[in-house]
């Protein structure tokens, strides 16, 4: 997917663990490792507004573009 | 309607569907074993003091006089009789097994899925095929029955298509394809957190 989730590079920053971000942004612990993996394909904007608040970042610090390689 | 007496509602008819595919397959087997045992038969006659017999459609009934029936081999009858209950036995059987598999999902919390969709076409084409065998059955046990006795002035007119269960059966169809788009909804739900 051109859409890479960088949650756990923002998560290692702050030095916060999945189970606290879960709880803190009220989502199951396996749903936040679904996205943190990229398993999930869409996220709502009042998930990613309660992420950024927790993780005092900015959506563009989670979520980055990168072409796809087309082979052809 | 909250969601704990929905649930319920949905085992009570589950168990309800779950007897009656076990009261079809039941039906099945019974009919089977009468038409085998009807085939090795030489003959049944009726003597006249074995009862009444009386033909019924919709809202129309006819009793048979005894005296017409006296000496008269009523296997063909029995056998067209046991012939049409067996085909809707087979065809209710699917039907109440996929009915059952349905309800199942309801009590736990997921019929948008895609295998739901799946047992609601057999459902609707199981009945709109059951639509043309119900005409066709009732045709062939009236003709047997009246071509036997010899009943003056009275014919059986055959009509192709039941249009109450095949209107259901197109709708259940349609309901199919809700429930496909439904379970493709409850996908994108499931993967959006």
């Amino acid at each position: 997917m051109a859409i890479i989730v960088r949650l756990d590079r923002v998560m290692a920053d702050r030095k916060m663990s999945l189970n606290e971000l879960a709880t803190r942004v009220g989502i199951t612990p396996a749903n936040l490792s679904n996205l943190k993996t990229g398993k999930v394909k869409a996220i709502r904007f009042s998930t990613l507004e309660s992420i950024c608040r927790e993780l005092e970042c900015q959506p563009g610090d989670i979520l980055e573009y990168r072409a796809a390689n087309l082979k052809g | 309607m909250d969601l704990d007496r929905f649930k319920r509602f949905a085992y009570v008819l589950r168990v309800f569907f779950n007897f009656l595919f076990w009261v079809s397959i039941l039906a099945a087997t019974i009919l089977l074993l009468g038409l085998i045992g009807l085939y090795f038969t030489d003959t049944v006659t009726l003597t006249g003091d074995t009862g009444s017999l009386s033909i019924s459609y919709g809202p129309l009934g006819y009793e048979i006089a005894p005296e017409l029936l006296i000496g008269i081999d009523a296997t063909p009858v029995l056998i067209a009789i046991a012939l049409s209950a067996l085909v809707v036995a087979i065809l209710a059987i699917p039907v109440f097994y996929q009915l059952t598999k349905i309800l199942k999902t309801v009590e736990e919390e997921h019929p948008f899925a895609l295998e739901n969709a799946n047992r609601l076409n057999i459902i609707g084409m199981i009945l709109v095929l059951a639509a043309f065998a119900k005409e066709a059955t009732s045709y062939y046990v009236l003709a047997v029955t009246v071509g036997l006795i010899d009943i003056p002035n009275l014919t059986v007119n055959y009509s192709l298509v039941d249009t109450s269960t095949v209107i259901t059966g197109f709708l259940v169809l349609l309901l199919a394809s809700i429930f496909k788009y439904g379970s493709y909804l409850q996908e994108e739900h499931d993967s959006t957190v």
